[in-house]
């Protein structure tokens, strides 16, 4: 199911989607979903914007948070006017972290 | 001859030059029995969570918050065993605490002995229960002179905050429900009032006064319960909640506005209003006999250790 807004000029940048996308912070560590290697795909046709995330893990306990969280994040890009998270579930491992992320992961011993 | 290899008076010095306490070393008899005070309480409350929540699991409304709960259940288990193992580290004999102690030997919150018997309740719970969680463990993250404590906390404190905000996330997406908005009114209107309880006496009642003494909170018990209504009254407001207290502009904090403390039914889940304000001994007294559930989830902790000494 997509989450919906309003008009649309169609001209959205994939740039300004990424960089909302950066702003997402996974709910349980101090990163983004970024950082942490989570986003897979990433389609934008006109003001439709689809996303494909995986998870740390298959019984993530914060997925429909992150999904939620990724879905207010782009309606408030300009000229987004719909957003579609499939969950792609493929695997996940600490080699998807980037450098930057593995950093804030050390500050908090989880790596 | 204690386990403290300092004086009081040296630990005193030792805190107020601004150094942490990494064992019993650096710390006195006092303070390790301040400590291992403290660190119970907080070992209990995290471990007996563990039931509560896993009992309303079972009213999860999809798989996906189903697992949420589930999650949530082994963060607290594992909050848990950290304050535990540090108690162990002490000297303590931890399965002796854990699984040698009567159910009302626990020294965690009297709320957690209500049984949480819906998603409604399982979901405030998450918001007040893990909010007052959050404050006090904040609280020491910041101020507790037991560094291995305040290294430990790292981690939990982040936990913590996907708890309770999957309580709050849930009430904000069920408050525009009528039959569910009810449900978690009448879930608040228990709850809140108990939440308030657990932070303990008012300050001008309290006995002891070490953990603030040596360093191992900050705040005092009324500054800990305004920090906690900071946080939970605005919520609750804006998502159209009555709840028991507001904000007061001339004293710059919130003030309650039901009878404090109050008496309980805690099978009824209702509180007397009517017989208005009772005294601190009597609520102490509710606590000392502790609640319904309380046997149950204990038991239900100790069942495994219980089944094997029987088989063997």
């Amino acid at each position: 199911m997509a989450a919906v807004r309003g008009a649309c000029d169609g001209s959205v940048q994939r740039s300004a989607v990424w960089a909302a996308l950066e702003h997402v912070e996974d709910p349980e560590l101090p990163l983004t979903i970024t950082d942490l290697g989570l986003v897979r795909r990433l389609e934008i046709a006109g003001g439709r914007v689809r996303v494909g995330l995986t998870y740390t893990s298959l019984a993530c306990p914060c997925n429909e948070m992150i999904r939620e969280d990724v879905e207010a994040a782009l309606l408030a890009v300009p000229g987004v006017m719909a957003v579609t998270v499939d969950e792609v579930l493929e695997p996940w491992s600490r080699e998807d972290v980037t450098p930057r992320g593995r950093e804030l992961l050390r500050a908090v011993a989880v790596v | 001859m204690g386990r403290g290899g300092l004086s009081n008076e040296e630990v005193r010095e030792r805190i107020l030059a601004g150094r942490l306490i990494e064992g019993t070393q650096h710390a006195s008899d006092d303070y390790i029995k301040a400590l291992e005070r403290t660190l119970i309480v907080s070992a209990d409350t995290e471990l007996i969570s563990a039931p509560s929540y896993l009992g309303a699991a079972a009213d999860a409304p999809n798989t996906s918050s189903y697992m949420s709960i589930i999650s949530i259940v082994q963060d607290e288990v594992g909050h848990a065993h950290i304050a535990y193992r540090m108690l162990r580290d002490l000297g303590v004999d931890v399965d002796e605490l854990v699984y040698g102690r009567e159910p009302h030997e626990f020294k965690h919150p009297y709320a957690f002995d209500v049984p949480l018997e819906s998603w409604a309740e399982m979901i405030v719970a998450n918001a007040f229960y893990d909010r007052a969680g959050f404050v006090l463990l904040s609280d020491v993250f910041e101020h507790t002179t037991y560094a291995p404590w305040k290294r430990a906390l790292v981690k939990v404190d982040r936990e913590e905050t996907f708890h309770l905000r999957h309580g709050e996330r849930w009430i904000a997406k069920l408050a525009n429900e009528d039959a569910a908005k009810r449900r978690i009114q009448q879930a608040m209107d228990w709850m809140f009032v108990l939440t308030l309880e657990w932070f303990g006496l008012p300050d001008h009642l309290k006995r002891h006064k070490d953990q603030v003494g040596y360093g191992l909170k900050g705040q005092t018990n009324d500054e800990l319960r305004q920090t906690w209504m900071t946080a939970v009254v605005p919520f609750c407001e804006k998502h159209g909640f009555d709840v028991p207290a507001h904000y007061d502009e001339e004293s710059g904090g919130y003030v309650i506005d039901c009878a404090f403390p109050m008496a309980f039914d805690p099978e009824a889940k209702q509180w007397d209003h009517p017989r208005g304000e009772i005294t601190w001994d009597d609520v102490m007294a509710r606590w000392r006999g502790r609640g319904p559930a309380n046997e149950r989830f204990v038991r239900q902790l100790q069942r495994g250790v219980d089944q094997l000494a029987t088989a063997a």
